[in-house]
């Protein structure tokens, strides 16, 4: 059923550039960057339950590899893209064993010292990264948006079908039962350590992979990437979806993304605005926004087939 | 057999344990009493490998296991269960059930299919399989439990307190459970403070007073013994 959601939701996306073209479809291209980034941060979050702030670093970890693998040593774009994938999976380890013994507010305060040391160093390392002006990054496919937009829907519908398969196999249930209790799970047998280490791998390695195609989308990296505020939006973004599903997640990602666009008016003020949107999500609809998608589809629906119905009396 | 040579446990200045020697022989039925702050739970958590004790050696027959990970007990044939139920909440109760048995990979999905039909009929939950765990009583998590580290068949059973907040007509069948499981072979260490049924059940009785092993022996001589009415009742114990 959450396979056939998936597959609906790309069907359904893979009609957006025939209406929409330039502006909102480079809207989009972004919120298809947010969406990986948010579902793979609601896997962590709302699956294994290890409340991370380094999503968005690990971004940047994924868009400096590959901007700098393909400038300085001239590599395929494709390859950069899936070595940034791979360092962010390699960082993704590393600050899964330091936070190995580290639960709740202590693990996430780590993580959140990961992403500001490396802006810092980002911003610091000049010669390798030019610091705050940011890397410039040769585009993919010369930047036509058509083939960039679709580039990103498959990367999100990879990274959704391999995490939702992962949740639907034997190590998903041990990853929920983590969740729940991580006492009760190695008792039974469960090694959480090395399970804990997969869950920050795996969903590291996508946010690098989305870092990765975001830098050559832009076609400029900077230390603004693994801002605490770049965090704030994928953490508004999964709890606006929904933590517990990926999906959700990645729409309430395309969702913001395209409301951001509409609250440009408002400059700073749009982030309070999520803020706002995210506390009254966790006050009235904790388990997110798609749930109620799915809700108000089924009453729609049913008063069609009712009105199809006495229409035809 | 699990041998336990002289451990201590201590968090901040209290001490939990101080140099506990204790032997569990295979196919016994030992109750592990004791009041409040005792240190029976941390005993427990010491030999699953939740604590590392501070000194100290624990045996399983050849294997050492402190500094061993709680998966890795549980692997060698040590199950428990917890004072407060440690059920997983938002899984059904079958897939808590065959959660232990999967990290084993011992056993092929149907396989685990026929245990987890056969532990349900045991533990009287086949009509809850799909119900998510945390809309059971107190008591069906207890059993729940149970049932979920006899998926493994592990031989060693360490209870803490199955019969808290249960219900007297469950408490019964739970015993019964307990004695049957026994009788099977298996050795169970078992933590209550349920004394009508710990006298009842156990062939041999460990007490421990503020984390000092002060006597061990038969339901009868247990019952007999000043030291133990002394704890229990809050008196000094060298009086």
């Amino acid at each position: 059923m959450k396979q056939l959601s998936i597959f609906v939701f790309v069907g359904a996306a893979a009609c957006y550039p025939i209406f929409f073209r330039d502006y909102w479809l480079y809207v989009a291209i972004i919120g298809l960057y947010y969406a990986i980034l948010s579902s793979s941060w609601a896997m962590l979050a709302g699956q294994v339950g290890i409340i991370s702030f380094a999503q968005a670093a690990f971004a940047a970890v994924g868009a400096y590899t590959s901007a700098i693998l393909v400038i300085r040593l001239e590599v395929p774009i494709a390859v950069g893209i899936l070595a940034g994938a791979g360092s962010a999976a390699i960082f993704g380890f590393l600050i899964g064993a330091l936070t190995l013994r580290m639960r709740g507010p202590y693990l996430a305060l780590t993580t959140l010292g990961f992403s500001e040391i490396f802006r810092i160093f980002l911003t610091a390392e000049f010669e390798l990264t030019r610091g705050s002006y940011g890397l410039k990054v040769p585009l993919l496919f010369d930047g036509n948006k058509v083939y960039l937009y679709y580039i990103g829907l498959g990367l999100l519908s990879i990274g959704l079908l391999t995490l939702m398969g992962i949740l639907n196999s034997r190590v998903g249930l041990f990853l929920q039962a983590m969740r729940e209790d991580e006492d009760g799970a190695a008792t039974r047998g469960v090694n959480t350590v090395y399970y804990r280490l997969y869950a920050f791998v795996v969903t590291s390695a996508f946010a690098g992979l989305a870092g990765g195609y975001y830098a050559h989308v832009v076609g400029l990296v900077s230390p603004r990437m693994s801002l605490i505020s770049e965090m704030g939006l994928i953490l508004a973004m999964g709890i606006f979806g929904g933590l517990e599903s990926l999906l959700g997640a990645a729409l309430g990602a395309i969702i913001l993304q395209g409301l951001t666009e509409y609250l440009r008016v408002f400059e700073e003020w749009r982030l309070a605005i999520f803020g706002a949107l995210v506390l009254f999500t966790l006050r009235y609809t904790p388990e997110g926004m798609l749930p109620k998608i799915y809700e108000l589809a089924n009453l729609l629906w049913r008063r069609s087939l009712q009105m199809m119905k006495s229409g035809s009396n | 057999m699990l041998q336990i040579v002289g451990i201590a446990k201590h968090f901040g200045g209290l001490q939990a344990l101080s140099d506990v020697t204790v032997s569990f022989g295979r196919g016994e039925f030992v109750g592990l009493i004791g009041p409040n702050g005792s240190g029976k739970t941390t005993l427990l958590n010491c030999i699953t490998g939740i604590y590392r004790p501070d000194a100290g050696a624990i045996r399983f027959g050849k294997a050492e296991l402190s500094g061993l990970k709680p998966h890795k007990i549980f692997q060698l044939g040590i199950g428990r269960t917890f004072q407060i139920s440690k059920v997983f909440n938002r899984l059904s109760v079958k897939q808590n059930l065959s959660i232990p048995a999967l990290t084993e990979g011992r056993l092929d999905r149907e396989a685990i299919d026929a245990r987890t039909r056969d532990i349900l009929v045991t533990i009287r939950m086949e009509h809850l399989a799909e119900t998510p765990a945390e809309s059971l009583s107190g008591g069906q998590k207890k059993l729940l439990e149970i049932g979920m580290i006899m998926m493994t068949d592990p031989q060693f059973l360490l209870l803490d307190e199955p019969f808290g907040g249960v219900h007297p007509e469950l408490k019964k069948q739970l015993e019964g459970y307990l004695c049957e499981l026994h009788r099977s072979g298996k050795t169970i260490i078992l933590i209550s403070h349920e004394m009508p049924s710990v006298f009842r059940i156990c062939e041999r009785l460990v007490v421990l007073d503020r984390g000092v092993l002060i006597t061990e022996g038969s339901p009868d001589e247990i019952r007999a013994d000043e030291r133990v009415i002394n704890a229990y009742l809050g008196g000094n114990n060298e009086a």
